[in-house]
């Protein structure tokens, strides 16, 4: 099957899940009262349900898997590690902590700050762990032992969060805690249009960094025979990385394992190390996938929402064993 | 079969626990009497048994009454007791108050004199323990957590009022109990009758030897409550409610057996998860509340929102609710401290019937019992 119609088939699949995704939930609402809602026929509790918050909480997956996605590809690239990710290497974590601080460390006096506050925190937390992994990959030439630092950083901000965490006022930890909670459905209105946007615009500037990240895949000094400026290269994708999964912790809260699971299946699905290739299908791929785990989280046998990541850990951590047995012999 | 008859297991061995003293204690003590049990009328989570010597309380530890702790509760001199049983000489002088709700029903029976420590100071309301914890008087023994032990162990208290955490172990520490502190373990929470929980005032009593004071202020409750009642019983229109913002994706609503759907239903309204059958909270997600409460009359409990325009900064979709476009949203933090504590949950609770003039008000203002809201507001 060649690529262009793995592609259309991706696409289609992301179009059916996007329409599943306004159509199932936990209330049931016939697929042609989802259709009158968008031709303006709806009653109002439908159109509120469809239009307020099915769709909002589909476009919001939409964009989580796809920065959260190619975020993991470029950790990947960057750091030679299958098993680099956001969430993985503590960059999620250190994301946490920073919005940990501003929220709960006397940072967030009112709603507007809170709300322009929190993605700032979000990436530059995410900026300074990726440069802090940075920094170690350097003297650390071992993926398992940089992995195991990474997991080291998180447990540590994990630590730090906690005193944060007991030292706060309830409702200032009240607000923490629902932001740590993970959501799609959070993200409403302008700040959705924003979210979107941001993502996207990542994703875009992702193009400009294919050439190196292609070059890179063959290590840094091959790089620079290629005409890569190899620190400039390395800088660049590190803002990239930073903004992905920045912006994403801070509308939706620290997503696991779709950064991590993603690159892998869809560079199995497409057999390519093309890194133009890698960005088109970790943008569907994560995007399909979030939809998937949304789908799921709102199904009518819960009769509740399952927390995202729940769904994203159940599917993700069986796959993260699997990749583990199936090539442990390239972490050693 | 097998967790069903463990389960039986702990009220089984505590009333035989009761026989074996019942018989002990008739050879033992030739003149004292049969335990008398003393009916409560809604509570349900803690019992009274008389001896003429003493006073054994029996508290509940978990909502299915699985586990229990037994107190007696003695003046002068020791009785024999078996080894569960705690004994504790009355009148008790030092005592300490890990929730709020202790605090209101000591301040009922005028022994806020006796607190020596708390939780938190931040969510007392109370002026007199104000004040007194502005001298220094006042210990803090759970300010950012849990129990500190150390700092309870030299507080110089006798008593400690507490709520069950699950585990007995825990809940009645021995390092504690071998500094001569007995932890109450007050399950008032589970009680699902507003009166259930005021009731508990004669459980606390019962340290302090006022059993007649608080048998007095629980009768005046109990028909000021229902005389609130009466008033409404004869009105056909009954609003409808809901209650509650989310926590993140979950709505978590009261169940239709909860104390709060008894006042609703007492105050004359309509609540919209009446007959879900369930005394706990119930976890909704918002399709399912936009679904049944969208065009509701009146929303109520709003966390800790004092403006429509905070509600709105949490979710901007609160703002398609008809109650909300109304403004028929009512809160229950009219009576807040400086530090942000409630004063529903401390003298609130054990006032129900001014919580339910507060209700009726809101829900039937022609009716008007009070003349202004004591614990609940208008959001405007």
């Amino acid at each position: 099957m060649n690529l262009g119609l793995k592609y259309l088939l991706l696409f289609l699949l992301l179009l059916v899940l996007f329409v599943l995704d306004l159509v199932l939930g936990t209330t049931y609402i016939a697929p042609g009262k989802v259709l009158e809602v968008f031709e303006e026929h709806g009653s109002v509790t439908e159109t509120i349900v469809i239009l307020g918050f099915r769709l909002p909480k589909a476009i919001a997956a939409l964009s989580a898997g796809m920065g959260l996605s190619v975020a993991g590809m470029l950790m990947q690239t960057f750091f030679r590690n299958p098993l680099a990710g956001p969430y993985v290497l503590g960059v999620n974590s250190l994301s946490s902590l920073a919005v940990a601080v501003f929220m709960l460390a006397g940072g967030a006096g009112s709603a507007l700050f809170l709300q322009l506050g929190v993605p700032f925190a979000a990436c530059a937390g995410a900026f300074l762990g990726l440069v802090l992994l940075l920094i170690l990959s350097h003297k650390i030439k071992s993926a398992t032992h940089l992995l195991l630092v990474g997991m080291m950083i998180g447990f540590l901000a994990g630590a730090l969060q906690s005193v944060l965490e007991y030292m706060a006022n309830p409702s200032e930890l009240k607000n923490f805690v629902i932001w740590n909670m993970a959501s799609l459905s959070n993200v409403t209105g302008k700040d959705l249009l924003a979210f979107f946007i941001l993502v996207l615009f990542s994703c875009i500037l992702c193009l400009f960094s294919i050439k190196p990240l292609n070059a890179l895949m063959l290590g840094d000094e091959q790089a620079s025979l290629l005409g890569v400026n190899v620190k400039f290269a390395r800088n660049f994708i590190l803002i990239l990385v930073a903004l992905l999964s920045g912006i994403t912790t801070a509308y939706c809260g620290p997503v696991g394992f779709v950064g991590l699971a993603m690159p892998h299946t869809i560079r199995m699905l497409l057999r390519t190390t093309h890194h133009l290739h890698q960005l088109i299908g970790c943008m569907l791929g994560g995007a399909i996938f979030m939809l998937t785990c949304d789908i799921i989280s709102n199904l009518p046998v819960f009769d509740n929402t399952l927390p995202i990541n729940v769904i994203t850990s159940l599917f993700g951590a069986p796959f993260v064993i699997w990749l583990l047995f199936k090539s442990k012999t390239n972490f050693e | 079969m097998r967790s069903r008859i463990f389960r039986l297991r702990k009220p089984v061995l505590f009333f035989g626990l009761l026989l074996f003293l019942f018989s002990c204690s008739e050879e033992k003590e030739k003149v004292d009497v049969p335990f008398s049990a003393v009916e409560n009328k809604y509570a349900s989570y803690f019992k009274i048994y008389k001896r003429d010597r003493y006073t054994l309380l029996v508290t509940f530890l978990n909502a299915e009454k699985t586990d229990s702790a037994v107190y007696a509760l003695f003046k002068g001199e020791k009785p024999e007791l078996q080894s569960e049983i705690h004994g504790i000489q009355i009148p008790v002088q030092n005592v300490a108050c890990l929730s709020s709700v202790f605090v209101g029903f000591l301040n009922r029976l005028e022994a806020i004199s006796a607190i020596r420590a708390v939780d938190n100071m931040d969510f007392v309301s109370n002026q007199q323990l104000l004040d007194l914890s502005a001298k220094g008087s006042i210990k803090e023994l759970a300010k950012n957590g849990p129990l500190n032990i150390e700092q309870t162990l030299t507080c110089g208290v006798n008593v400690l009022f507490t709520n069950p955490t699950g585990d007995k172990k825990k809940d009645i520490d021995a390092r504690l109990l071998g500094a001569n502190i007995t932890p109450v373990v007050c399950a008032d929470y589970f009680e699902n009758h507003p009166l259930g929980r005021a009731e508990w005032v004669k459980a606390m009593s019962l340290f302090f030897g006022k059993e007649e004071m608080a048998d007095s202020l629980f009768a005046e409750t109990e028909r000021k409550y229902f005389a609130l009642k009466a008033s409404v019983d004869t009105v056909s229109y009954k609003p409808t409610v809901f209650t509650e913002l989310k926590t993140n994706d979950t709505w978590f609503v009261a169940g239709g057996k909860s104390s709060l759907a008894q006042f609703l239903a007492d105050a004359g309204a309509d609540y919209l998860w009446k007959d879900n059958g369930k005394v706990n909270v119930t976890a909704l997600n918002m399709e399912q509340v936009i679904e049944k409460a969208l065009n509701a009359d009146y929303w109520i409990n709003l966390h800790l929102s004092n403006m429509p325009s905070e509600i709105l900064e949490k979710d901007k979709r609160y703002g398609e609710f008809k109650a909300f476009k109304t403004r028929n949203l009512f809160n229950n933090n009219r009576r807040l401290n400086l530090s942000g504590g409630n004063d529903y949950w401390e003298t609130g609770l054990c006032n129900p019937d001014e919580i339910l003039a507060d209700l009726v008000n809101i829900f039937h203002p022609d009716l008007q019992p009070v003349k202004e809201l004591k614990y609940y507001k208008q959001l405007k």
